[in-house]
């Protein structure tokens, strides 16, 4: 599986020579693109979220394209519109952005209900409905969102279902003192970086076609079980995880593993990803998020509650 | 208030109470009027026209739950229902009652028509007190599933208007009853002081049927205080206990025994059930069946009109209207207009009366239940039980030898396969599980030195995170431990666990941990 660490390797590589730091959460957005997931990016203002996607989105090649959400925009600026055509006293159908390999949605949480929702479909089935008609979006198809927690002013919070899915969501905390230093000294700050196409499309899936052969043992598969039905009996809890939940830390093990240059799943690979993958798939009761505990805080207690096998049942 | 107990009242004991109470009351009416006054009048009555009058009520009940869940209200339903019913019970009764099948055929004998009057008045009580009942139900169901205390009552205050209706249809029973006893007694205070009987049963049958008339109003009664008081305690937000409901009952269960062991009592050496109705039965059963009389010997039918016109009412009429005009043509019309007119107004009528069997929901109902398919079904199950049960006769004529191997080949054989697949599932899941145990057992001994240096193995801890966990705290055993971790994870986790190879290395890279001297807490600070 050393492919898949070579080309994960290059492609960390790439996306580091605009975004400093933070080796951990490239790795994980990483984790998403080769199980076919999407990304949601969520953090303060200033702290590179859309960096971090546009980098990410030049490094895996394909036709990329970006959808900046404002209050105003339609669900047909993102899916298309049929235009009269002069010349052919007929429609023709102009695709929207939504129609590329990669797309980044910015500050998805200041479009609308409307809009956040006409990008369930795309994100869930692979293909949009535009009068009457499916069309069926590129493959592979990346989603890369971004939202501010800190601004609710004019701004949509994401439906539950929606955020279910997001493959994982990352948060990206202020970079380290050596990391912005780097970003302070780099010359021109900011721009936007070059194509680097350490993988074109057809390789990405490839890489996502052999990460399914990973070996996730019986007694994993278990762990994993446990994990998820341990958020479902919660008592700080509203929602627990879905089954779409447990799939997804399913794949983002052996998405991780395959990093790691194995073709077997270990428990460090579930405890490592769950965060990511299960944070924006539970809801604290109202009264445990007033006090301010925080989903981080409930996924690591319990991982911290639930025994590894078969070590936990031996000991 | 309870799912449970507002079914059983809706479908046993307000039906049986609306059924009973009028029927009761009406065949004491019925028994004492007899016994008094007119039972020459109206003749001998009909075999089992008690039957019918049960009948009406029964009908009464089953027709109007059906409605209720068919959400069908309004005159047409009943009328439709009141028509057939009457329809069916004066077929019964005239069969019943008279020697049809001996040429008589009297749709007006007394018997029967008293017997239909009897019925009617026991469908349209019954109709009352159940529309009464089912009010009653409507407001109990609109508390089911409302907990003890202010949602119940809320729940009942948002009731009222059901509440108001059902007071008042309780208020309109108790008339009833009131009147019913009212009568009942007065027939009871006549017959008593003129002394009159005409069938000699005054006695024992009028005490017997006081009795229960008295028992059935007093239930009544008593029901009705009780489901008001019941109504009351709802509206403070507390249901009354199962223990008390039931105290009640026992109460009115006692009453109706002691009533019915002093009817026994009075009726003394009388039967309850005479032999001679079983006579009469009987005789009735040896009229049906005699011959009919030959024409000659019928006594002649007294001639009412002198015209001699056999069409009888509206074309008899219609005839003579043709003759007073002289004119053929038109007494032709007019009659075709009439014979027009009354198909057409009996077409009609049956239009109304099946008009629900072409239904929608008739309809829908038909094709749920797939009537061919069930045939189908029917048809297969009955050839599958035929196969069978020739199979199991050719069993039989099997030569003894044979039938005795049979079952014993046949069980030999299954222990063979079940044997095989023990044996295919040990080859799958043995080497495998017991690599891993070997594994286990060997990290097991990484995990004991582990606590001798001060290291507890937490169950969360995954192999590799206890091992990194250890190397902190044992750093000249760190190399070892990363990789007694990862080759036991790979032993555990990975499809290559039956490998001896790294059963070995794993074995022999943990014993090199363990001989190293543990380290003491604190020894690294």
């Amino acid at each position: 599986m050393n492919t898949v660490k070579e080309w994960a390797d290059a492609l960390q590589a790439s996306v580091g020579k605009a975004f400093f730091g933070k080796r951990g959460t490239v790795e994980k957005a990483v984790v998403a693109l080769l199980c076919r997931g999407h990304v949601l990016i969520e953090d303060v203002p200033g702290t590179g979220k859309t960096v971090l996607a546009r980098a990410l989105a030049h490094g895996v090649g394909g036709e990329f394209r970006q959808i900046q959400c404002t209050p105003d925009l339609l669900p047909a600026d993102v899916l298309g519109v049929s235009i009269y055509n002069p010349g052919t006293g007929g429609f023709d159908f102009r695709e929207g952005p939504i129609v590329a390999n990669v797309v980044l949605v910015d500050e998805i949480n200041r479009a609308t209900p409307r809009t956040q929702s006409a990008l369930l479909e795309a994100m869930a089935e692979g293909q949009v409905s535009v009068e009457g008609r499916s069309i069926p979006l590129p493959d592979p198809f990346f989603l890369i969102a971004t939202e501010s927690p800190v601004e609710s002013e004019g701004t949509f919070p994401l439906p539950e279902v929606q955020k279910d899915r997001f493959f994982l969501s990352l948060s990206l905390g202020y970079p380290d003192r050596a990391s912005e230093l780097d970003i302070m000294e780099m010359r021109p700050p900011a721009s936007p970086p070059g194509r680097t196409d350490v993988a074109d499309v057809s390789v990405l899936r490839s890489m996502q076609q052999q990460i399914l052969g990973v070996h996730v043992d019986g007694s994993l598969r278990r762990y994993i079980l446990a994990i998820v039905q341990a958020t479902r009996s919660d008592a700080r809890l509203f929602l627990g995880v879905s089954p779409r939940g447990s799939l997804a830390l399913y794949k983002g093990a052996q998405a991780l593993a395959a990093l790691r240059g194995r073709d077997y799943a270990v428990p460090e690979d579930v405890q490592e990803i769950a965060p990511a993958v299960l944070r924006k798939r539970i809801v604290l009761k109202a009264e445990h998020s007033s006090k301010g505990l925080t989903e981080d805080a409930v996924i690591r207690d319990v991982l911290g509650g639930v025994g590894v096998p078969p070590l936990a049942d031996a000991v | 208030m309870d799912e449970k107990r507002l079914e059983a009242l809706r479908s046993t004991i307000h039906p049986l109470l609306s059924i009973l109470t009028p029927y009761i009351v009406l065949m004491a009416v019925d028994g004492l009027l007899r016994a008094l006054f007119f039972d020459d009048l109206v003749g001998v009555p009909p075999v089992g026209y008690r039957l019918v009058i049960l009948a009406a009520g029964v009908v009464e009940a089953l027709s109007a739950n059906a409605l209720l869940k068919a959400r069908a209200t309004g005159f047409g339903p009943r009328f439709r229902e009141a028509v057939l019913l009457f329809a069916a019970l004066g077929l019964v009764l005239h069969l019943s009652s008279g020697t049809p099948f001996q040429g008589r055929f009297d749709l007006v004998a007394p018997g029967a028509v008293w017997a239909l009057f009897l019925a009617a008045v026991q469908w349209a009580l019954s109709l009352t007190m159940h529309r009464v009942l089912i009010a009653r139900e409507l407001f109990l169901s609109l508390l089911v599933g409302k907990p003890e205390g202010r949602a119940m009552a809320n729940a009942a205050r948002e009731a009222g208007g059901e509440a108001t209706l059902l007071q008042e249809g309780f208020a309109k029973i108790r008339f009833g009853v009131c009147l019913g006893m009212a009568v009942l007694f007065l027939t009871l205070f006549i017959g008593l002081i003129t002394g009159t009987s005409s069938g000699g049963t005054l006695g024992t049958g009028l005490l017997l049927y006081a009795a229960a008339v008295l028992a059935v109003d007093t239930g009544l009664l008593a029901f009705l205080r009780h489901a008001e008081s019941e109504h009351d305690a709802y509206s403070d937000g507390l249901p009354i206990p199962r223990a008390m409901r039931l105290g009640r009952l026992k109460g009115l269960l006692a009453i109706l025994a002691v009533l019915l062991c002093a009817a026994f009592l009075m009726a003394g050496s009388h039967a309850l059930l005479p032999v001679s109705k079983l006579a009469e039965f009987f005789e009735w059963l040896g009229r049906l069946l005699t011959p009919p009389v030959s024409e000659a010997k019928r006594p002649p039918l007294p001639k009412t009109r002198e015209s001699g016109g056999n069409d009888g009412g509206m074309m008899g009429a219609l005839a003579a209207l043709g003759q007073r005009q002289d004119n053929p043509l038109l007494a032709s019309i007019v009659k075709a207009v009439g014979i027009a007119l009354a198909v057409a107004l009996a077409l009609a009528f049956l239009f109304f009366l099946i008009r629900p069997l072409l239904s929608r929901d008739t309809r829908a109902a038909i094709r749920a239940a797939r009537p061919l398919a069930f045939l189908a079904r029917k048809a297969r199950a009955l050839l599958s039980c035929m196969r069978r049960a020739a199979s199991g006769f050719a069993g039989l004529l099997r030569s003894p030898r044979t039938r005795a191997a049979s079952p014993a080949r046949a069980a030999f054989q299954g222990m063979r396969e079940a044997a095989a697949r023990r044996r295919a599932g040990a080859q799958a899941a043995g080497p495998r599980s017991r690599e891993t145990g070997r594994a286990v057992r060997e990290f097991l001994r990484l995990i004991r030195w582990g606590r001798r240096s001060g290291v507890d193995f937490r169950g969360a801890l995954g192999p590799a995170a206890y091992a990194a966990a250890l190397a902190a705290a044992v750093p000249r055993a760190g190399e070892g431990l990363a990789s007694a971790a990862a080759l036991f994870e790979e032993l555990v986790y990975s499809p290559r666990g039956d490998d001896p190879a790294l059963m070995t290395a794993l074995s022999r890279t943990v014993s090199g941990i363990v001989r190293m001297k543990p380290e003491r807490k604190g020894n690294g600070r």
